[in-house]
C-alpha cells in the first residue's frame, strides 16, 4: 500500500484545486470567551476528496487521535476511500480536524457548530475577535 | 507512477544517501490570507480563529511535533510571525501574526518539516 503523502504528491500532480462553497463555524465549549473559528476546506484536498482513492477512512484518524508521538499510526498506510459528495467531504472533515468536544461532546442547548455557505461569512473583520455564532436564523452567520 | 530505487545520489563528485534527500524536504506548505489557501500541499483545512490567530492541520501527518518555519508575505507595520506552540501538534501547524498595533492582515507563508508519520 502506498503512503498517503505519495498519494497525495500523485493527486496534486494530477486534479485540479477545488474551492468549496462551505464553511464550518464553531466555538469550542472548552474556551467560552474566545470568538468563533472558521474552517475552510483545503482546495487540494477536496480536489483528492471528489476524486477518490487518495484519502483514509475516517476512523483512521479518530482512532489515531489516541497514538502517541513516534508511535506508528493508522491512517498514512490505510487503504483510501472511493469518492465523496462535497457535503460528505465537509463531514469527514469535521470529524477529523475540529475537537469531539465540539461535534460529538457537547450536551449544552448552544448551536456550537454551524456548516454554512461562503456567503455568510462576514466580509468585515474589523470586530473578528467578537464574533459569536448567531443562535437564530438570520442573514449572517457570525 | 513508477518508482525509482536507489540508496544514493551523485553528482559525479558528492555523493549522498537518498534518505537525507526525502528526509530533508518540505512535508507541508501554506501560502495564503487568514484560513484560505493560494497554494498549500499536504492540508486538509486551515482555520482561522481570530484575528492572527491561523492553525492547518495536516493530510498526513507527521511522526512528532515539526519544525515550521513561517512568514509574513508583505512587511507591513512591522508584521511579525511565530508558531503558537499552545496549538502545535504532529497533526496540526499552528502560527500566529502580529504587527505593532496588535493586528494583522493574515496574509503567511509556511513552510513544515519533519518524518512522516
Amino acid at each position: 500500500m502506498s503512503h498517503l503523502w505519495d498519494r497525495l504528491a500523485e493527486a496534486k500532480s494530477r486534479l485540479a484545486p477545488v474551492q468549496s462553497k462551505y464553511r464550518v463555524l464553531f466555538e469550542n465549549p472548552a474556551e467560552p470567551d474566545a470568538p468563533a473559528a472558521v474552517l475552510v476546506p483545503d482546495p487540494n484536498w477536496m480536489a483528492a476528496a471528489l476524486a477518490g482513492n487518495v484519502l483514509p477512512p475516517i476512523d483512521t484518524y479518530l482512532r489515531d487521535q489516541n497514538v502517541p508521538d513516534g508511535q506508528p499510526k493508522e491512517h498514512p498506510y490505510a487503504e483510501p476511500i472511493g469518492p465523496m459528495t462535497e457535503e460528505e467531504a465537509i463531514e469527514y472533515l469535521v470529524k477529523k480536524d475540529i475537537s469531539p468536544q465540539v461535534w460529538r461532546e457537547y450536551n449544552g442547548n448552544r448551536i456550537i457548530m454551524k456548516i454554512v455557505p461562503v456567503e455568510l461569512i462576514p466580509s468585515d473583520r474589523s470586530f473578528r475577535n467578537a464574533w459569536k455564532i448567531n443562535q437564530t436564523e438570520t442573514e449572517m452567520a457570525a | 507512477m513508477s518508482t525509482l530505487n536507489v540508496s544514493n545520489i551523485s553528482d559525479g563528485t558528492d555523493t549522498v544517501e537518498t534518505g537525507y534527500v526525502v528526509n530533508g524536504s518540505a512535508k507541508a506548505w501554506f501560502r495564503g490570507e487568514e484560513a484560505t489557501a493560494g497554494i498549500s500541499f499536504n492540508i486538509s483545512s486551515s482555520t482561522d480563529h481570530g484575528t492572527g490567530d491561523y492553525s492547518h492541520s495536516l493530510t498526513s501527518a507527521l511522526a512528532t511535533l515539526g519544525a515550521t518555519t513561517t512568514n509574513p508575505r508583505r512587511n507591513s507595520n512591522g508584521q511579525f510571525c511565530c508558531q503558537n506552540e499552545s496549538r502545535d501538534s504532529s497533526s496540526v501547524v499552528a502560527v500566529r501574526h502580529y504587527n505593532t498595533s496588535g493586528s494583522s492582515d493574515g496574509r503567511q507563508v509556511n513552510v513544515t518539516f519533519g518524518d512522516l508519520a
